[in-house]
């Protein structure tokens, strides 16, 4: 008894609560899914990812989409943190040069090369992503929503690259770089 | 009597000020507890990432797994109960949420044990962020408990069918959906540690 009534004093002396509203968070989660496909670089950069880890094959086809979200998130912390990091515009325009580029000429690096060269260019979009992060209780919608919009866009990259196991499919998905690099210069060339 | 006075002493120093997720206003009770991991993203994060570190466990060590996790919310239901509370339960969900989706993403083989911890305190967090901001024990119970059932049906569900799964989709699907719940969670940890 005198425990229950302990228990009582305890959860009536409680603030009011920081409520989650339904609203919040479904408005959380379009915001964040709608953000990465609002920007044509980023756009441009998700697919080349999806379409170079296709044409390079397993276990690329597997380890980019799972290494470009994961290193995204350091770079997104590095925004939230307001830890400056000089040329992020600079540094998606040219992510979108060079992925593209690696899928037009058809390169096929070590593992690791693309690995490492995918999260380098991750940490360029999470930080742009991170320092736009809301402060509100909506974050965790927000986050995932364009986490996974940012997934979806490599998947759609990797099942239009897994047409290069055909000759003719082959050139549209070279095509398709080429045009991604060729954004990516017209991006660049707007910074500039 | 002295028992009445610690716990009075405990009751003052550890009641913060409470985070409860409202997620449908006027949902509240039993109901309002089974909707409240699915509708709360960083709980359902952090429960689909240990549903899918138990589909990868031997079908034993998967029941053994999630057996753990209801003693755990059992548990945590006593403090509960005895007026335990702290307003820090949600950055450990995203801390463990992170934690589970990194060991996911890596496709490595978690010993049990780290499995089992993990499982644990998981429990006790999402419990812990589930107290409703009222003042009644019945309501607090009848919440909880929903909560608790909801929560272990629903990494019940996602092991067994993650266990199911086609190899191929076991090696990607499962891999890549580990890696955006660490993402999630990584990036909303930072940003609920920053404004602290």
């Amino acid at each position: 008894m005198r425990r229950t009534a302990i228990a009582v004093m305890c959860l009536a002396i409680a603030a009011p609560a920081f409520a989650h509203t339904g609203g919040e968070l479904a408005g959380g989660f379009a915001g964040g899914f709608t953000h990465p496909l609002l920007g044509l670089d980023h756009i441009a950069a998700m697919l080349a990812v999806g379409l170079w880890g296709a044409f390079l094959g397993m276990p690329a086809m597997l380890i980019l989409p799972v290494v470009f979200p994961l290193v995204m998130a350091l770079g997104g912390v590095l925004g939230i943190l307001g830890i400056p990091l000089p040329g992020i515009e600079i540094g998606i325009a040219v992510s979108a040069i060079v992925l593209g580029l690696m899928v037009a000429l058809a390169a096929k690096p070590n593992l690791w090369i693309a690995a490492l060269l995918v999260g380098i260019f991750a940490v360029f979009h999470g930080h742009a992503h991170g320092a736009e992060l809301p402060e509100g209780a909506d974050a965790v919608a927000y986050s995932h929503g364009f986490v996974i919009a940012t997934g979806l866009l490599h998947l759609a990259g990797i099942g239009f690259g897994l047409l290069a196991q055909w000759p003719a499919g082959r050139i549209a998905v070279r095509a398709a770089g080429s045009l991604i690099a060729i954004a990516g210069l017209v991006f660049l060339g707007r910074l500039i | 009597m002295k028992f009445a006075a610690f716990a009075a002493a405990i009751v003052v120093l550890s009641a913060h000020a409470a985070k409860a997720h409202v997620v449908i206003p006027g949902v509240s009770g039993f109901p309002g507890g089974l909707v409240h991991p699915f509708l709360v993203l960083s709980h359902a994060l952090a429960l689909v990432a240990l549903g899918l570190l138990a589909g990868a466990q031997p079908a034993r060590l998967r029941i053994a797994l999630i057996a753990i996790f209801i003693a755990g919310t059992a548990l945590s239901f006593g403090l509960v109960t005895l007026a335990y509370s702290t307003d820090q339960a949600e950055l450990v969900v995203l801390a463990l949420a992170a934690l589970t989706g990194l060991a996911v993403a890596s496709g490595c083989n978690v010993p049990f044990a780290a499995a089992a911890a993990i499982a644990l305190g998981l429990s006790g967090a999402i419990l812990f962020d589930s107290v409703p901001a009222v003042p009644s024990v019945r309501a607090t119970q009848l919440t909880l408990s929903g909560t608790t059932l909801a929560a272990a049906a629903m990494i019940a569900a996602i092991a067994f069918i993650s266990a199911a799964l086609p190899a191929f989709w076991q090696r990607i699907g499962i891999r890549i959906a580990g890696s955006w719940i660490a993402a999630s969670a990584i990036l909303v940890l930072a940003l609920r540690l920053a404004k602290l």
